[in-house]
């Protein structure tokens, strides 16, 4: 797809036509419900935040800026932030003094209904995590998994906002080197 | 680390991986957004792409993937949230009904001088309606979009005959976004948008409503270094356009654009 397609297709959704509602359904959905599945705590949550985003993106569609982004990125996005609305409006996150303690894997105590296929999954994620440097460890479980802003976890940790955020950017490179090192083997 | 004129390639390619994932607060996303712009277009694909590889890689995500029934439920979604909407909206659908019946009716006689007159009177006005539309969609864009959409079907061909005959390609061109003018006396009351292309180094300046058809109206750039006279707005009627090609999208972004009149009055300007 072309910028100019996306930019067209989102033209069509905020016009209202099904057909391209339905089309960036296909596209995105899946994606989407990953992040969803990643985030929210159980199936009914994620799939109730699907159903959201989509009316959410219906509304904002016109704002789609191609110069800015690509329609993938625009659409997790506003996904994204969605979620972590949903998250906080519920209070599903846990308080960050539990996080102090939290061990590697317990991230599911706080996400039930997972297949024993997306346990080992995200074992395996919670094990890569627990392999990173101690503050690039506790900054992606707090900003990248519960949704807590850079802001608020560098209050929480009190450290420079600054840090945080080369934390959480170099955490997240290193766990992307780690999965593609694993899918090279 | 991000201060905002300064910042390095490296910085803006962290911060984009956090402003993919909507990891950045309100104030550093405009941050990160204002030094986008700024950055040389290389520069600009390479954060784009960046952004577009991170957030498509699902490795560390759960491969779940949503139930069938799920579509179904979304889509039913989206429908009832856009019946609910145009319900909303339709006394300000009805709003333009009466004057398409009248456009029709004027179609069908021979029209004396006074009435081409008022029939591009009439067009004008129309027309007005369009752009105040669109301005208002960047306020309210979800509610003025089915509006707009159907305005814009019925004037489509008026705007290009009185307006600029490339006039839909180039508003409708993904690489244009619109800089509004706004009057600097609150009583005047044109609507008046700047498109910049970019990628063609174009702009088209489209006003409807000037006070005065016979007056000369200018437009201009006022910036650091002082002040350019970009051209004079040709007009038909309460319909004025100018079209400019090989100019600096990204100088007249960051300057202020003016219209003054022949006393050299700034009328409207960019905000």
């Amino acid at each position: 797809m072309t910028n100019r397609q996306d930019w067209l297709l989102m033209h069509r959704v905020a016009a209202g036509e099904e057909e391209a509602v339905a089309e960036l359904y296909d596209r995105f959905s899946s994606l989407l419900y990953k992040v969803a599945r990643q985030l929210l705590p159980t199936q009914a949550d994620a799939e109730d935040a699907i159903q959201e985003i989509f009316v959410r993106l219906w509304k904002t569609a016109d704002r789609y800026d191609p110069h800015r982004a690509k329609l993938v990125t625009w659409v997790m996005l506003i996904g994204r932030r969605h979620m972590i609305d949903r998250l906080r409006r519920t209070a599903a996150r846990p308080k960050h003094s539990i996080l102090d303690t939290e061990t590697e894997g317990t991230n599911e105590d706080h996400t039930p209904e997972r297949t024993p296929l997306e346990e080992e999954r995200n074992t395996k994620l919670m094990q890569r995590i627990a392999q990173l440097p101690e503050l690039q460890r506790t900054v992606i479980k707090r900003a990248y998994l519960h949704g807590f802003t850079l802001r608020e976890v560098s209050d929480q940790l009190d450290a420079p906002l600054g840090t945080i955020k080369s934390a959480l950017s170099r955490g997240l490179a290193r766990l992307r080197e780690q999965n593609q090192s694993d899918c090279a083997m | 680390m991000t201060s905002e004129t300064t910042m390095t390639r490296q910085e803006l390619l962290e911060l984009a991986a956090l402003d993919a994932f909507g990891l950045l607060d309100e104030y550093e996303a405009d941050s990160y957004t204002r030094c986008f712009q700024d950055a040389p277009v290389g520069v600009q694909e390479e954060l784009i792409q960046l952004q577009a590889q991170l957030v498509s890689d699902d490795s560390l995500l759960p491969k779940e993937e949503p139930r069938p029934q799920l579509r179904q439920r979304v889509l039913e979604a989206v429908a009832q949230a856009i019946d609910e909407e145009t319900s909303n909206l339709k006394p300000l659908a009805m709003i333009g009904k009466p004057r398409n019946s009248m456009t029709e009716l004027i179609g069908q006689f021979p029209l004396s001088r006074s009435g081409q007159f008022w029939r591009a009177a009439a067009f004008a006005l129309a027309g007005m309606v369009v752009v105040i539309a669109y301005f208002w969609s960047n306020a309210y864009h979800s509610s003025i979009e089915i509006t707009k959409a159907a305005l814009l079907e019925d004037m489509r061909g008026q705007l290009k005959e009185y307006i600029d005959p490339n006039f839909e390609d180039f508003v409708s061109n993904p690489y244009a976004t619109v800089i509004p003018l706004m009057p600097v006396d609150t009583t005047a009351h044109a609507s008046i948008g700047l498109w910049l292309n970019d990628r063609s180094d174009e702009a088209l300046l489209v006003a409807i409503g000037l006070p005065d058809p016979a007056e000369e109206y200018t437009l201009s750039v006022q910036s650091e270094s002082g002040k350019t006279v970009l051209g004079t707005l040709n007009q038909h009627g309460a319909l004025a356009a100018l079209r400019l090609s090989d100019i600096n999208t990204n100088l007249l972004r960051n300057a202020t654009i003016q219209i003054t009149n022949s006393l050299g009055q700034v009328l409207y300007k960019s905000t």
